[in-house]
């Protein structure tokens, strides 16, 4: 369960760590907001430079997003930090760039009660012992799941107000975009119970990443429906495409997590029009024709295809070790030249693929594909949960609550606003070391739609060659394209990502043409999926593990049964009830 | 002199304090959680505030269909590893004590008990490329004799023979060792008299080393029965898929999935405490065993 929730996390981390691109700047953002968003930056510059000068009492000036604490107040949480996570010369989680701003910007000694890794499940076990115990710190970061075990125990603050009152205007702008959907899991009874963090965004669907200079040896048409794709990747298997005469490429790439963001089959499913569960516990909930919420998992839409996956099976096309590969060790044969299709997030050109792998073998290509079509209609691509990542709470009774928002409101402005630092609070290359400034941060947030943005201004640009209207790091990224045209192979992954052919024109044809399927259900998992959702999610795995390899294909219908039988009539009977209540 | 005694024993029982208010504390107090297994156990409500309900815990895990399965699988893995990991050690501890020269018994004394200082999170990661059916070595060697490709990890009727000769593999080496130092232990003067009498090798191993460690092999083997219900976490964990849930599943590994994580304690606890009884009442019963047939006590 945990391991379904770190995993992407994990994955998504690692990807930022490799691609500068994912965390871009919202320069656009403020554009949309016209004159207020600069507005907001230089007043509040101005802002803060008054009240630390002022030295007013506790708490700075009255909603002042920035406002200093004079006499300084100290403030504990914790946190999770990815293993592979560097600091330079003397830092550390405990002592860095971001913690040194608090203290001197905010007035906020900030100090971790402990920090663990992100792998596996260790994280949301200590956060779990930690609201167990009563152990609290000010404030720290959670899950829906957690956030809701928090709210029912009155354990949180209501951060409507301090929200309304305290977020600068960057901030809340950021919040209310794709119509304030980070918000609706933190929101409990329309009350705001926790700072929305890093957001998914509708940026985790899948699309399926093909080597295109096989494709392109062997003559194959570009995978505009569903038949093309499956002839592609069996020609990957039969026609050695790797050219060396022996049989030993894989066609489509799996890992055992039918559900994570590199090597899943979330978008096999949804080329079908199928959607099965996801990463989040509480997937994937769509409409049926009396306007029910159903689920997504047990619709006869997925019949043929697992169907279409078992004939892969059988042709050969996918590797029987699957059943036991996680992401990591799925990619080896990727990294090998040995396998040429997967299903993945946009940020697979980074992890798993190494985005300067071009320099060492010129002739390599990956290109990433839009969902095909089994029929007809166009495929739409499922987003499970668009709402945030993690959720910064805030202990009951803390005295200054406001605190989580002016770190939020910091970020941003070190971050995405005009006069953001990114060299110093972002990311920075010293010598051959890449720092992740922006994940020593103890609050993080973004404009959900902020990649998308900054791809649209860099294509607009490369375009009309006029870069003026460009942030700091979207000018990052045209100049990587621009050296990527003049022969630079090391910015190949830039070109992948932000280029005319990479993953975000891919995203942008999804949004364009709204073939983007959101999750009905985007509450906190309800009484009987805390009980019985795992074993559910446990059924489904082995259901499409074993018609996989082999088991007839109407065992679905019994995995049906089992599913409804199960617990899956009652959790159906409750979203609806969620949705009755949330949609009137 | 009376007094004297007395003041001794009051010193050592003194000493003892420690150590008990120790176990107490850590051992016997947390027994007190035992609650939580009947209760709806709610996290932030506490061991007090929680609604009891009987055995509905027990009664949940007890109408899954998997429970049997996993139930069967535990025990068969666990006791398959509970023989396997008794008779290799003494083996190889009898074959190693026939070694004269010693550098190369403990040449073979250390390389074979290196493995058990590895977490089984690398092992399995290990295991899977030497299993592998397309690149592993087990594989390409079987290939040589014209054998197909088995597909060990993914195969419900290998796996559980993969993991009990992986866990002894692992394990043999801590074993031997205890079995070699209850080696030294005989007295050689028995050997010699033993070869006055024309015993050879065989007979000597025999007559004179198996019962002369018997009551180790006893010791250990009564111990090892409280685990029947313990076939390993940490490998069936890192190592399992879902195509071999059939015969891999195990009790831990299927608590866990249930939802440890998901805040489900009650559940976790109540088949925490099933498996405590049941290992409870089989090592009072070997020990008893123990007593009766090889006079071995600790009381």
């Amino acid at each position: 369960m945990s391991k379904t929730r770190t995993k992407p996390l994990l994955t998504v981390c690692l990807a930022l760590t490799f691609l500068v691109s994912a965390c871009s700047n919202s320069k656009n953002a403020d554009e949309d907001n016209g004159a207020s968003g600069n507005v907001s930056a230089t007043a509040s510059t101005e802002a803060s430079a008054s009240a630390s000068a002022s030295a007013s009492s506790a708490g700075g000036t009255a909603s002042d997003p920035f406002g200093k604490y004079d006499p300084p107040i100290s403030l504990s949480t914790f946190r999770c930090m990815n293993d592979a996570e560097t600091y330079p010369e003397g830092d550390s989680i405990d002592n860095n760039v971001w913690y040194r701003a608090y203290q001197e910007e905010l007035g906020v000694k900030l100090t971790n009660k402990w920090t663990v890794s992100t792998a596996g499940t260790t994280c949301e076990e200590k956060t779990n012992l930690s609201i167990v115990s009563g152990d609290l710190p000010d404030f720290f970061p959670v899950n829906t799941k957690q956030l809701k075990t928090l709210v029912d125990a009155g354990l949180v603050e209501d951060m409507t107000e301090v929200f309304d009152k305290y977020a600068s205007p960057l901030v809340k702008e950021a919040y209310s975009a794709n119509n304030g959907v980070a918000m609706t899991a933190a929101s409990f009874n329309g009350k705001l119970m926790a700072i929305p963090g890093t957001t998914r965004g509708l940026n985790n669907v899948d699309m399926v990443w093909i080597r295109e200079d096989w494709r392109k040896k062997l003559n194959l048409p570009e995978p505009n429906t569903m038949d093309d794709l499956l002839n592609i990747i069996k020609a990957f298997v039969s026609q050695d495409p790797d050219g060396n005469g022996k049989k030993d490429t894989i066609g489509l790439t799996m890992g055992k997590n039918f559900y994570d963001g590199y090597a899943g089959l979330a978008g096999f499913f949804n080329a079908f029009h199928a959607y099965p569960y996801s990463s989040a516990s509480t997937s994937m909930w769509v409409k049926d024709k009396d306007g029910k919420l159903v689920y997504g998992g047990i619709q006869p839409e997925m019949k043929p295809a697992l169907q279409a996956l078992q004939d892969l099976y059988k042709a050969g096309a996918i590797d029987p070790q699957f059943v036991v590969y996680d992401g990591a060790k799925a990619a080896e044969a990727e990294n090998q030249g040995k396998a040429g299709v997967h299903f993945g997030y946009f940020w697979n050109i980074g992890w798993p693929i190494d985005g300067m792998a071009k320099k060492n073998n010129p002739s390599l290509e990956w290109k990433p594909y839009p969902i095909p079509s089994a029929d007809g209609t166009p495929a739409m691509v499922q987003v499970p949960d668009p709402t945030a990542y993690s959720n910064i709470a805030v202990k009951k009774g803390m005295s200054h609550p406001e605190v989580v928002v002016k770190m939020m409101n910091m970020f941003f402005e070190h971050i995405f606003s005009e006069n953001a630092e990114p060299e110093k609070y972002h990311s920075q290359v010293v010598g051959d070391k890449k720092y992740g400034y922006f994940n020593y941060a103890a609050v993080q947030g973004e404009h959900p739609e902020k990649n998308q943005i900054a791809f649209n201004a860099v294509s607009e640009a490369m375009k009309s060659g006029d870069t003026s209207k460009l942030g700091p790091e979207q000018k990052l990224y045209y100049n990587a394209l621009k050296a990527y045209k003049d022969g630079d192979l090391t910015k190949w992954g830039d070109d992948r990502t932000w280029g005319p052919e990479g993953s975000f024109s891919v995203l942008g044809k999804y949004k364009d043409n709204k073939l983007i399927k959101i999750n009905e259900f985007l509450g906190a998992p309800t009484n009987t999926m805390a009980t019985k959702g795992s074993i559910l999610m446990d059924l489904e795995s082995k259901m499409i593990t074993k018609i996989i390899l082999g088991d007839p294909v109407d065992s679905f219908d019994q995995y049906v049964n089992t599913w409804k039988q199960s617990g899956g009539d009652q959790i159906t009977k409750e979203v609806n009830d969620w949705y009755a209540q949330n949609h009137q | 002199m009376n007094n004297r005694f007395k003041l001794g024993n009051y010193s050592l029982y003194l000493m003892l304090l420690p150590g008990l208010a120790l176990i107490v504390i850590f051992n016997y107090v947390p027994m007190a959680g035992l609650a939580i297994g009947f209760q709806q156990f709610n996290p932030t409500k506490g061991l007090f505030g929680s609604e009891y309900i009987g055995f509905e815990n027990f009664k949940y895990v007890y109408s899954l269909d998997d429970t049997m399965t996993v139930l069967r699988n535990t025990v068969s893995i666990a006791v398959m590893k509970m023989i396997a990991g008794l008779i290799v050690p003494i083996v190889v501890a009898l074959l190693l004590n026939e070694v004269g020269k010693a550098y190369f018994r403990k040449g073979v004394q250390t390389l074979i008990y290196l493995p058990h200082f590895l977490s089984w999170v690398i092992l399995a990661g290990i295991l899977m490329d030497v299993l592998s059916p397309s690149t592993g070595i087990v594989n390409q060697f079987l290939g040589l004799f014209g054998i197909k490709p088995i597909f060990f990890l993914g195969n419900p009727s290998w796996f559980q023979p993969v993991l009990v000769i992986s866990d002894v593999w692992k394990e043999f080496g801590f074993n031997t060792i205890v079995y070699l130092a209850a080696l030294t232990g005989i007295n050689p003067n028995l050997y010699e008299a033993a070869q006055m009498d024309g015993a050879g090798r065989r007979k000597q191993t025999w007559y004179i080393t198996l019962p002369g460690i018997l009551p180790i092999i006893i010791l250990l083997a009564t111990l090892s029965l409280g685990n029947v219900l313990n076939a390993g976490f940490d490998q069936v964990f890192n190592m399992y898929s879902p195509v071999v849930y059939s015969t891999g599943d195990i009790i831990d590994t299927y608590v866990y999935r249930l939802g440890m994580i998901n805040f489900q304690f009650g559940v976790a606890t109540a088949v925490g405490l099933f498996k405590s009884v049941v290992s409870f009442v089989l090592i009072s019963v070997s020990y008893m065993l123990a007593y009766r047939f090889a006079n071995y006590r600790i009381f």
